[in-house]
């Protein structure tokens, strides 16, 4: 109990360190959530509208069959016929697309010749969209007409199949609509709270009780040494379960019960519980490894940035490129970042990502035990070296 | 109730300890005096089975010493070479926590703590860090963490090393009174003045040997050298330099270019007198006399022919 209090003495003279690195990452995740949730993209749909002007110049019907078809599917914007007015227009972006009946716009129809005109901005995609409109408009009376049907008959048919429109319905496989929660962005970006408080706490006692002088003078009290270690890994539970449980209470207060909310509770608190566990087997090593406060802190910048930057917690991994992805699949982060994303993006976990998910969660144990043993072969080194 | 037999520890082809031997009483301030590198540290760390060695017998207590012998642990208390406390903690904290090691009953830590902080003069300082501690108050923070839990035997390796006067003589003056309330003391240093001071028996190490051991008068009277005189006399010839050489219970005598006559007898009366009239009868024309008894230093350098402090 001794070791293990004094594990915490010690953690409580750099409480200030762990929390500034708790409320560094709270205040980042929380505005990059909010920055995501203001350009959120909803998951229905809607056909898109663009600003039409129809210039008939033959009057007939034709130009009457147009403008209906616009006034159905666009929005019409009447504008006088003058050529100047018509560029400001197009310039200014009060409408998208001018289109032109010419007088014997007809008869060059009937004829199968070019009949109608437009005027638009180069390469607009608007206008592809509205000219597609058109064309199959004037495909479709042309097919009429070579059918039989007089002029008039041929455009209120026409009319009518073109005002068929499709039932488009958004198939919402996840089961979210598309839409990440709140608090999925805020689990995207604990690991870098984790790792830095991890190390900022642990690897500090660490460095305390590694000194030569204090491990011998521990050592030859009457503490034993099995005992000396039970506590220093309860310390390490313990310290480990504090800064997940403010990490965890924090994400219920700012975000109305957060993950509790979620059907996938279970495996948020599994992933984030699995990704301490790797922090503070990481946090140990750096302990082991550093050798004053200077370099504890380089080391943790590097250790903590590099795998949030690795791991795709700060950027998507697919913008990394394939030979980063391959190395980073043996990162912890990299699959506390993917599980997290499952998470995210399904409302429901198939029997395929629940493959993942256990595969994700096995890595990150492997990479916790991993770095335990060699720092465990370390300690082993540095003791033998004093014998 | 320490006894160390034939032990034997190598550093790869080093050989610290070379058949070292040992024995120590209850009640004693045993003094393990020795230059730098001579085996003192080794064979502590050894008899507190922080080192595996290679041959050899270490019993406390009357007990075999083993890495897992936590009971004799239990009543050794350690006083290490250098100051071993955690920086992050205040004093208090440290001895507390050193204490606890020992001690499970809070109400009996807590006594213990403000005994030892009393004893080592520590009362002003209880909410300081290490760090803001000056060098002899450090030392006392590290004792201060070494005794607390009252333990049967007290271990201190070099405490005094790079603490001034008047810090060392509170140091000397404490580790008197633990053993007057009780402890036995093993106390290494290569201060031969100190180990005079407060040592009741002494082993002079060498080399990871034991070259000499008994009380301090013992130690003295094994050398032949009883009584050291230095004269500053002007132009010495060699002829009277060799004269004062035969005289009795004479069996050296050195003149340097300082002008100073160093002579060295063996143990007997009138040595001073007998050669001052000498140099009187002689008209040797001389200025400050100055007569020692041997020291520890004498000791050491007559046995292995080389300075302590070498």
């Amino acid at each position: 109990m001794t070791v293990f209090k004094g594990y915490f003495l010690i953690i409580r003279r750099n409480i200030w360190t762990i929390m500034m690195y708790i409320m560094i990452f709270v205040v980042i995740s929380c505005m990059i959530e909010i920055s995501f949730r203001d350009s959120a993209v909803t998951g229905g749909f809607t056909s898109a509208r663009v600003k039409v002007a129809v210039m008939d110049r033959e009057g007939g019907v034709l130009g009457d069959t147009l403008r209906c078809l616009m006034q159905e599917e666009q929005d019409l914007v009447e504008l006088p016929d003058e050529k100047q007015r018509l560029q400001e227009e197009l310039f200014y972006g009060n409408v998208d697309y001018v289109l032109i009946v010419p007088e014997n716009a007809s008869e060059a129809l009937e004829q199968g010749e070019k009949a109608i005109q437009s005027v638009t901005v180069p390469n607009s995609v608007s206008s592809f969209y509205v000219e597609s409109q058109v064309d199959s408009l004037l495909n479709q009376i042309r097919v009429c007409l070579a059918a039989g049907f007089p002029l008039e008959e041929a455009c209120a048919k026409s009319l009518e199949i073109a005002e068929i429109s499709a039932d488009v319905k958004l198939m919402d496989v996840n089961g979210n609509a598309g839409i990440r929660e709140g608090y999925n962005y805020y689990f995207g970006y604990m690991p870098y709270a984790f790792l830095g408080a991890a190390v900022m706490s642990m690897s500090v006692v660490i460095m305390e009780f590694k000194k030569k002088d204090i491990r011998r003078r521990i050592q030859s009290s009457a503490v034993p040494f099995y005992r000396q270690n039970i506590a220093m890994i309860l310390s390490f539970g313990a310290v480990g379960i504090l800064i997940w449980g403010i990490c965890v209470l924090m994400q219920a207060v700012l975000y109305q019960g957060g993950i509790f909310r979620s059907p996938h509770v279970g495996y948020y608190i599994l992933n984030s519980l699995v990704f301490m566990a790797a922090s503070l087997s990481i946090a140990y090593l750096t302990g082991m490894i550093a050798n004053s406060p200077g370099a504890l802190n380089g080391l943790n910048n590097i250790i903590s940035l590099g795998l949030c930057f690795l791991g795709g917690i700060f950027v998507p991994i697919e913008m990394l490129g394939n030979d980063v992805e391959r190395v980073s699949r043996f990162l912890p982060t990299y699959w506390y970042s993917r599980i997290n994303g499952i998470l995210g993006d399904y409302g429901s976990i198939s029997a395929e990502l629940q493959k993942t998910i256990r595969l994700g969660v096995a890595v990150q144990l492997l990479f916790a035990a991993a770095c335990f043993a060699v720092t465990l072969a370390l300690r082993r080194m540095q003791m033998r070296e004093k014998d | 109730m320490v006894h160390i037999e034939n032990l034997v520890k190598r550093y790869g082809e080093v050989l610290a300890l070379d058949h070292f031997n040992l024995d120590i009483q209850e009640g004693e301030i045993f003094g393990l005096l020795g230059p730098n590198g001579s085996g003192k540290t080794t064979a502590i760390n050894c008899l507190l089975a922080l080192l595996k060695y290679d041959k050899g017998v270490i019993t406390v207590f009357g007990k075999e010493m083993h890495p897992d012998s936590y009971e004799l642990k239990r009543q050794i208390g350690v006083v290490p070479q250098n100051v071993a406390v955690f920086e992050q903690m205040s004093v208090f904290e440290n001895i507390d926590y050193f204490c606890g090691l020992y001690v499970e009953d809070k109400q009996k830590r807590r006594e213990l703590v403000e005994e030892a902080i009393q004893f080592a003069g520590l009362e002003d300082y209880r909410k300081k860090l290490p760090r803001k501690l000056s060098g002899g108050l450090l030392r006392r923070l590290n004792i201060a963490c070494g005794i607390v839990h009252q333990p049967r035997l007290i271990i201190l390796d070099e405490p005094t090393v790079a603490v001034d006067p008047q810090s060392r003589n509170k140091i000397l003056e404490g580790i008197v009174e633990l053993n007057r309330r009780g402890s036995t003391i093993i106390y290494t240093s290569h201060y031969m003045e100190e180990v005079e001071q407060i040592c009741t028996r002494i082993v002079i190490m060498d080399h990871g040997r034991s070259i000499a051991s008994g009380t301090t008068e013992e130690l003295k009277q094994m050398i032949k050298t009883a009584e050291t005189i230095c004269i500053e006399a002007v132009l010495l010839e060699e002829a009277q330099l060799e004269a004062i050489r035969s005289l009795p219970h004479v069996f050296q005598a050195d003149y340097s270019k300082a002008c100073t006559l160093t002579v060295k007898c063996t143990s007997a009366k009138h040595n001073l007198i007998r050669i001052l009239n000498y140099l009187q009868e002689n008209g040797i024309s001389f200025g400050r006399v100055l007569s020692e008894l041997p020291t520890l230093n004498d000791v050491f350098l007559e046995i292995t022919g080389k300075e302590l402090r070498d």
